[in-house]
């Protein structure tokens, strides 16, 4: 049987004991784009021909004295969905069409003389237009190199529609639903790593690389100014990343590092006005009212169409708004490390960075409507954003061997930064002319005004834990210590200046929170194919900076590990922690509890079973106050510690609910592969995530969504070797995804799938 | 508190004399794995060979063959077998006696890590292996590599990954089989690229960015800032206060599955100790449209020119 040679290689384990998917990836216009496709391809088709000879050859060697294995899968992909394509793509996006699934392809010298390499290994799969997609190059020679090359594309599409959407009441006249999530998205990462390393083994080494990550793609967001409009966001992100670097080791078991980072990121991503609901007005000119539509409650106005059937000038409207935006942001950062094993019972490591981002940006926004809360009927706001982010770190950790059975465990970090940040804006408003604003009225008066805003933050903390390690046996040890963790932080409140005049300085807080607590954990080997770990922690704080920052937090993990024979593996865990902030009108309690376990037996070659189960029970609850129409059962009305009877114009929340999120999941997977004979490779396996859980839920027209689900996928593949090294390969996989409760004010998300692969596999 | 902190030490005593006692039974019922006797002497891998052929040429195609290359006699990487094992006369005088020389199996997890470390130990990947959490919980290096039967060739693992690390950490499996989920089981992403398993100075061993900044930020960089007005608990509580960054049953991988109550469980009172938690509050009706506080406050993470979050 031919090893997967991708997986032997790299442990590219995808779909395999992990998740019950069998994702054979695919080729659309893509392919015809990438240039990294292409080199893949053509590296494969003449490896192909380089090995030829080399198969038949009678030692086994190919050219070069190398030993030469590749493979290449071609195959085609069936898809049908029914349902919620919308939602399909947003947790799979696997569509239909021919793939180059996978590609490998090694030369090895035997050796270890090659000429230019010893080893050479170049790695793909996902070639086609499927979501994910990955190349590896991996070049070495003993002693002089090291390179790597990392490539790896994923598309992203997000269209939850449940997500940021105004859930727009059915009783409106017209209802207008908002069947896709105001913030969707489909873009592209495609993130390309470096690396070389010179001279890995000397007493000098060297090491340079490279990394891009750049995304791209059309997307959606919305803008909140008189309505909520839908904008158009051409999303264009990038960072390019250099790394150059040298090890020392010329004291013996000692290396000193000197590392160089510089980072560049740009955002480019502009938006504009997308349409949703839009009327035409009485001179023919068309207006966009937004995503809300809640004539009732004033969204975007109470009577956004006449009984004419014309658009009310009256009402919240857009005819036209764009912002601009150009980020760019340079990061260098200076890195010392040190690691060292010079003394036989201390092992020491320390390093310390340094590193100063500068971001600027330039900034254009333009709005053409009307913001009845204001009579704006035209606003401009400009101008460069600058910041700076100076961000230190050290950190020292030492292990000190007291005798063979005693450690002392000491690590420490520092860490300082500060984020120093302005804003020069220029800001425009031209108010509708007249006594009454309209979407017709024409431009009045423009006002502009300019601004110097200055912001500040800062924290500077420091990390410590020590620990004894006592392990009298092999049997046995216990690892008991006490962490520390210390924070300062500054906020400044936003200064807004002349910026002719002085700046005095900033005002803001002050919040410092000290969190130590014990850790204590104990590992146990009856026999040494049985592990046992056991790990409890408590931390108390004498602070906290959010209301969910716990004030007691207790985390108690307990894994059981069997290996009764190389090719079975069982294993239990437990994992809990519970976070409590017990301020009196907070009354925070978070929690977590998980157990599970996996179950993986490989006797033999023609026969495997992973089995695996798994439940996790995880709540978060706090106090709220909030302001709704709508009086959620459990609500004290006017009930929260703010609210002033008074004076009741100045009780934006005055309801009081102690309110809560619990989630329920079950996860059940079971693969099994048997070979019956020779040829023939079958695979059938079941998932299930399974989802139960409440929610106070503040809008009655909320659906629980995502909070009651059902999620199955069955799989299954069938792989023949219809002849030496050519294998025909069927891949089926299944997948539903059922919401239990309603759909709510917009689309339904369920949907189920069928895919099937028919691929051809040719090692060699 | 003080009731609190009474009770968990009493619990960690209780707990600890336990275990202390179960793992002096597990210690009277096992003998010591065996070490490398004293006065035993160098043979060479030649020698070695003469019996273990197999192991022999495993070496010979994998990355630790330079150590067959005695070139540099006298210092201990340079031994061949023997830089692992220690020195084998007197098990060859013994007739293969697997007691007289140091065998890995049965060896605790710091013993094998301190072979392996004679010359790994101060790499980059690996300089703080000595405090990492899997060595604390006798995690060594052959729990998870295999230097003679290496399943997976890069690295000499056992296993491919991400089923080697599930093996244990069973709930991080089911959280990546979870609807919304970064892309791991798909191959896009491996564990080792958040997570140093070697050890780190940071909790849960994860990694830094270049910028010694989130290791989220390397890919979702424009979130990384900095902001002329940042959202205080991006930078100081990191992305897991509000994203379950394995998976989660929510979209955007968010702690709860609407967007309100996680912002309202935070943003409702200013503490009194904590002055500066604006805003008290949103003054919006939550049964209409702002159930959704993103829908309006679009770049939550960090923004250039809104206070609140607008605009970007």
């Amino acid at each position: 049987m031919k090893t997967h040679l991708s997986q032997e290689w790299f442990g590219i384990n995808r779909g395999q004991n992990g998740n019950n998917v069998l994702h054979k990836p695919s080729v659309e216009s893509h392919m015809k784009k990438s240039w990294i496709c292409w080199i893949v391809c053509l590296a494969s088709t003449l490896a192909l021909g380089q090995a030829q000879p080399a198969s038949t050859s009678a030692d086994g060697k190919g050219p070069g004295g190398f030993d030469i294995e590749q493979s290449v899968e071609f195959g085609y992909r069936f898809t049908d969905v029914v349902g919620s394509q919308p939602m399909y793509d947003t947790l799979l996006d696997y569509g239909q069409g021919p793939r180059l699934l996978e590609q490998t392809l090694s030369f090895r010298s035997p050796e270890h003389n090659g000429a230019l390499f010893d080893n050479l290994l170049v790695s793909s799969f996902g070639w086609g237009g499927d979501p994910e997609n990955v190349g590896r190059v991996n070049m070495s020679k003993a002693r002089a190199y090291d390179f790597t090359f990392l490539f790896r594309r994923d598309h992203n599409y997000f269209n939850y529609n449940l997500f940021a959407n105004p859930l727009n009441p059915p009783t409106a006249v017209p209802f207008r639903p908002v069947t896709e999530s105001p913030h969707s998205y489909y873009t592209t990462r495609r993130m390309y790593d470096f690396g070389l390393t010179v001279l890995p083994d000397s007493k000098v080494s060297f090491r340079l690389g490279y990394s891009r990550n750049r995304s791209e793609g059309p997307a959606f967001t919305s803008f909140h100014e008189g309505t909520d409009v839908l904008l158009n966001q051409n999303w264009n992100v990038s960072q390019n990343l250099y790394r150059m670097g040298v090890d020392f080791k010329v004291i013996p078991r000692t290396t000193l590092s000197y590392d160089q980072f510089l980072g560049y990121d740009k955002n480019d991503t502009d938006n504009t006005l997308a349409n949703f609901a839009f009327g035409t007005l009485s001179n023919g000119a068309t207006v966009e009212w937004g995503l809300p539509w809640a004539p009732a409650s004033g969204s975007p106005c109470n009577a956004p169409i006449l009984t004419s059937g014309l658009a009310n000038p009256s009402c919240n409207g857009y005819y036209v708004y764009n912002r601009n935006q150009r980020v760019r942001t340079s990061t260098p950062t200076e890195q010392l490390r040190l690691a060292s094993n010079y003394w036989r019972r201390l092992n020491l490591t320390a390093s310390g960075s340094y590193s100063s981002s500068h971001m600027n940006t330039p900034y254009s926004e333009f709005f053409d409507g009307l913001v009845t809360r204001t009579k704006e009927r035209q606003f401009t706001f400009s101008g460069p954003a600058t910041t700076r982010e100076t961000h230190a770190t050290a950190d020292i950790s030492a292990t000190l061997e007291l005798t063979h059975s005693l450690h002392l465990l000491e690590a420490f970090r520092y860490d300082n930064w500060h984020i120093p940040g302005q804003w020069l804006s220029t800001e425009t408003a031209t108010l509708a002319a007249g006594s009454t604003a309209t979407l017709l009225s024409p431009l009045g008066t423009t006002t502009s005004s300019t601004d110097l805003i200055s912001n500040f933050f800062s924290q500077r903390s420091y990390y410590n834990v020590f620990s004894v390690q006592y392990s009298p046996a092999r049997q046995f040890g216990v690892n008991f210590g006490y962490k520390l963790n210390h924070r300062d932080l500054f906020k400044a409140e936003p200064e807004t200046t002349d910026p002719e005049g002085p700046f005095e300085g900033f005002e803001g807080d002050n919040i410092t929170v000290n969190q130590h607590g014990p850790v204590l954990s104990f590992w146990l080997l009856p026999i040494p194919t049985l592990r046992v770990n056991i790990e409890a922690e408590a931390m108390t704080a004498d602070n906290f900076i959010t209301r969910i920052s716990p004030r007691q937090r207790q985390n108690y993990r307990a894994r059981v590990n069997y290996k009764p024979r190389r090719w079975a593996n069982l294993s239990g865990t437990l994992n809990m922690w519970n976070s409590i902030n017990g301020e009196g009108d907070t009354q925070f309690a978070g929690h977590y509890r998980n157990y599970g376990f996996v179950a993986t037996f490989v006797p033999r070659e023609r026969f495997s079973l992973d089995l695996a189960y798994n439940y996790t029970d995880a709540q978060q609850n706090a106090y709220i106050c909030y302001n709704s129409t709508f009086i959620v059962p459990g609500t004290v009305v006017n009930g929260c510690p703010t609210y002033d009877s008074t004076n009741t114009a100045a009780n934006p929340n005055p309801n009081w609910i102690y309110s809560v999120y619990s989630e329920q999941t079950n996860y059940v997977s079971g693969t099994v592969m048997v070979k019956p004979v020779r040829r023939l490779t079958a695979n059938l396996g079941y998932g299930m995530t399974r989802t139960d859980g409440d929610q106070t839920l503040l809008n009655p027209l909320q659906p629980t969504g995502t909070l009651k689900y059902n999620y199955y996928q069955p799989l299954g593949s069938l792989s023949l070797e219809v002849v030496k090294d050519w294998s025909l390969n069927a891949y089926w996989n299944y997948d539903q995804y059922r919401e239990s409760g309603v759909a709510g004010p917009t689309l339904p998300r369920n949907f189920h799938d069928n895919r099937a692969v028919l691929s051809v596999r040719y090692a060699f | 508190m003080f009731e609190s902190n009474r009770r968990s030490c009493s619990f960690y005593i209780v707990l600890l004399i336990i275990l202390f006692t179960a793992g002096s039974q597990a210690w009277a019922a096992n003998p010591p794995a065996p070490s490398t006797p004293a006065g035993a002497t160098y043979v060479g891998s030649d020698t070695c060979k003469g019996c273990h052929e197999d192991v022999h040429k495993s070496i010979e195609a994998n990355p630790h063959f330079q150590l067959l290359k005695e070139n540099k006699a006298g210092k201990t990487e340079y031994h061949g077998c023997e830089s692992c094992h220690g020195p084998g006369s007197a098990h060859v005088e013994a007739g293969g006696d697997k007691t007289k020389i140091f065998t890995f199996t049965g060896a605790s997890a710091r013993e094998v890590s301190q072979k392996c470390e004679q010359c790994h130990g101060t790499a980059p990947e690996h300089a703080n292996f000595n405090q990492s959490s899997h060595l604390l919980n006798q995690v060594g290096c052959t729990s998870c590599h295999s230097i003679h039967s290496a399943k997976v060739k890069k690295s000499l693992l056992q296993a491919s990954a991400p089923a080697l690390c599930y093996q244990c950490h069973t709930e991080v499996r089911a959280e990546f089989n979870r609807p919304f989920h970064h892309k791991v089981n798909e191959g896009l992403l491996q564990c080792s690229d958040c997570h140093n398993v070697h050890g780190t100075t940071l909790p849960k061993q994860v990694r830094t960015s270049a910028s010694q900044d989130q290791v989220c930020f390397k890919c979702h960089t424009e979130k990384r800032g900095p902001f002329v007005y940042e959202h205080m608990p991006v930078k100081t509580e990191g992305c897991t206060s509000c994203h379950s960054v394995h998976g989660s049953n929510n979209p955007r991988m968010l702690q709860t599955s609407t967007v309100n109550i996680l912002c309202l469980q935070c943003h409702t009172l200013a503490q009194s100790n904590v002055p500066s938690q604006p805003p008290v509050g949103p003054a919006h009706n939550q049964a209409q449209k702002y159930q959704s506080c993103t829908m309006c406050h679009a770049y939550i993470h960090g923004s250039n020119f809104s206070e609140v979050f607008f605009k970007p």
